[in-house]
């Protein structure tokens, strides 16, 4: 397991230099504003990125098997005598990696810059400034494994596989939907939590929510498992 | 060693040791399946094919742990059929040339050495 | 042993297979033979569990390919598989740490004969040295059973005794290895069985020395001459 997210991560490392100098450098660009008009300008950045990364993750997310795929280097790593679950988490595994290193430049950047910038007090603009970043995070890696699912899918059929997996990430993206109303019901014994933050800041935290898609996700990551055992090279 | 890949390799192989044990080649112990089948390039099944059919023919006898042995006599036994066996295809591919055995004959006598 | 019942494999309207039942015996070079688009490839893949029939049955030792039976089945693939942004010793360090079967002599003696630039990228080697590199990955295992596919096609007539050696010499007589190759005169005598295959059926099989004597002629001929190439 170690091995294989070892080859996931050094085979993405060149990716992973960009995106990282991109995150810094989109947050950079804003330094200057930041001067003048500290309150909106860090949320600027912070939007941007998230909304950035919710694209990049469907896409990355359908990409890292798309390329082992099309560059018929799958063949080696489906001749490895791995469960297929040991080599879904792997690549995704790489892949929250990934975010988590983004959205921590994407949170600790600003940070900086407000602390550097000036001595204007936080006020409610910090809290809330933390707390887009943790939804849009939760968010993130809630999405990871929408489209392996649908790509996964796919690959276990011969034939209309584009279909197919177009089909399925819409599928998916609708009934989870349909499915987190109920789903948090189901939950709803775990009781939900608030956040104190310094003065001002204040809010909760949906955890039946954050245990249905837990759920949701459980359940795709088994499915793609099991797809890429039955997968058709 | 060239096989002709036309005829059966596991004959060729039992001719290839059968003739060094004529020739003094193979004195006592047969090589091992494997190491023939390395040095003649070929698949060592086929050469064990070979060991069993002169182990049926009582050329080569192996015993467990003790590897593979010319059994006594062999070589004595083997001399003969193998010249009748050059002379007959001598024979037989000039009669099918459509000469004569008198012919033939005739032609072995003037051979001078 | 691989036991294989009236397999079909359809890709959409065409039959890569169509209806193969075969045994193979433990022990046993199998040579599967056959023009480009005859359905090695495809029976080699079933076998392995890379893809699966559409109908018919594959046993290998009573199981079903997949996760299981790779842990004792090596498959060498004909196209390029290896990460080109890791050096062959890396790769190899790497592919070994995931098999129990894995021979560190063998490992050793086939980067030797087969001439492998260890300290290169793959990237780096040529079309032949990835080949090759392939197939230290492939044979350095004691897998009871090696499917080859097309291991001599794309590489220099030079190099193929060479590789051939090697596979010889890797072989054992508890081994199972099935090489599928449409360059039927150098690989002929690794054959105690050879299967020739036609438009994903089986249009002879049998020990490659009974099909000498029975046609007079060589494997390559016969396949030449009922196949038409």
């Amino acid at each position: 397991m170690c091995n294989l997210f070892k080859k996931e991560l050094l085979g993405d490392k060149d990716w992973i230099f960009i995106l990282c100098g991109f995150v810094v450098g989109s947050n950079l660009l804003f330094l200057p504003l930041a001067r003048s008009t500290a309150g909106i300008s860090i949320f600027l950045p912070l939007s941007l990125t998230l909304l950035g990364f919710l694209l990049f993750v469907f896409v990355k997310s359908f990409i890292i098997w798309k390329e082992e795929w099309d560059q018929k280097k799958i063949f080696l790593l489906l001749s490895l005598p791995v469960p297929g679950y040991k080599i879904v988490l792997s690549k995704l595994f790489v892949l929250a990696f990934e975010i988590f290193l983004y959205l921590f430049i994407a949170l600790l950047l600003p940070l900086l810059t407000y602390q550097l910038s000036s001595n204007v007090s936080y006020g409610i603009k910090l809290a809330n400034f933390v707390k887009l970043w943790l939804i849009g995070s939760f968010w993130l890696f809630l999405i990871l494994p929408f489209s392996t699912f649908a790509y996964l899918l796919g690959r276990v059929f011969s034939r209309f596989r584009g279909l197919i997996t177009t089909a399925g990430l819409v599928g998916i993206i609708i009934i989870f939907f349909r499915y987190i109303h109920f789903g948090q019901k189901i939950f709803f014994f775990i009781p939900k939590f608030s956040i104190k933050w310094s003065e001002v800041g204040f809010f909760t935290v949906n955890t039946p929510q954050i245990a249905a898609t837990f759920l949701f996700d459980l359940v795709l990551l088994w499915a793609s498992s099991y797809f890429i055992e039955k997968a058709e090279l | 060693m060239e096989f002709d890949k036309s005829r059966p390799i596991y004959l060729q192989i039992k001719r290839e040791v059968k003739e060094r044990i004529v020739r003094g080649e193979i004195k006592e112990e047969v090589p091992t399946v494997r190491s023939l089948a390395m040095e003649l390039g070929v698949n060592p099944n086929t050469v064990a094919k070979a060991y069993r059919e002169m182990e049926r023919e009582d050329i080569i006898g192996s015993w467990v742990g003790r590897g593979t042995w010319v059994k006594d006599g062999a070589r004595e036994r083997l001399c003969p059929d193998m010249i009748k066996e050059i002379v007959d295809e001598f024979i037989h591919r000039l009669v099918s040339l459509g000469l004569s055995l008198d012919e033939i004959k005739k032609l072995v006598e003037g051979v001078n050495d | 042993m691989i036991e294989i019942e009236d397999l079909v494999k359809r890709y959409g309207g065409i039959y890569a297979v169509r209806g193969i039942s075969l045994e193979i015996e433990d022990g046993s070079f199998v040579g599967l033979v056959g023009p480009n688009g005859s359905g090695k490839t495809t029976l080699l893949k079933l076998i392995f569990g890379y893809c699966r029939p559409s109908y018919g049955k594959i046993k290998i030792n009573g199981e079903a390919p997949g996760v299981r039976t790779k842990s004792f089945v090596a498959f060498f693939p004909e196209i390029d598989s290896l990460y080109p942004w890791i050096r062959a010793r890396g790769i190899i360090n790497w592919y070994s740490s995931f098999f129990d079967d894995w021979d560190k002599e063998k490992e050793k003696n086939l980067i030797q004969v087969l001439d492998i630039p260890t300290s290169r990228y793959v990237a780096h080697l040529s079309k032949g040295m990835r080949a090759r590199l392939k197939l230290v990955l492939t044979l350095s295992r004691n897998a009871k059973i090696f499917l080859l596919d097309e291991p001599l096609s794309g590489i220099d007539p030079s190099s193929r005794d060479m590789i051939i050696s090697a596979i010889l010499k890797s072989y054992r007589e508890d081994q199972t290895f099935i090489l599928s190759t449409h360059i039927v005169s150098e690989a002929e005598v690794l054959f105690d069985r050879t299967i020739f295959l036609k438009d994903g059926s089986v249009m002879i099989d049998g020990e490659s020395d009974e099909l000498r004597e029975k046609y007079g002629k060589s494997i390559n001929e016969i396949f030449k001459e009922k196949l038409n190439v």
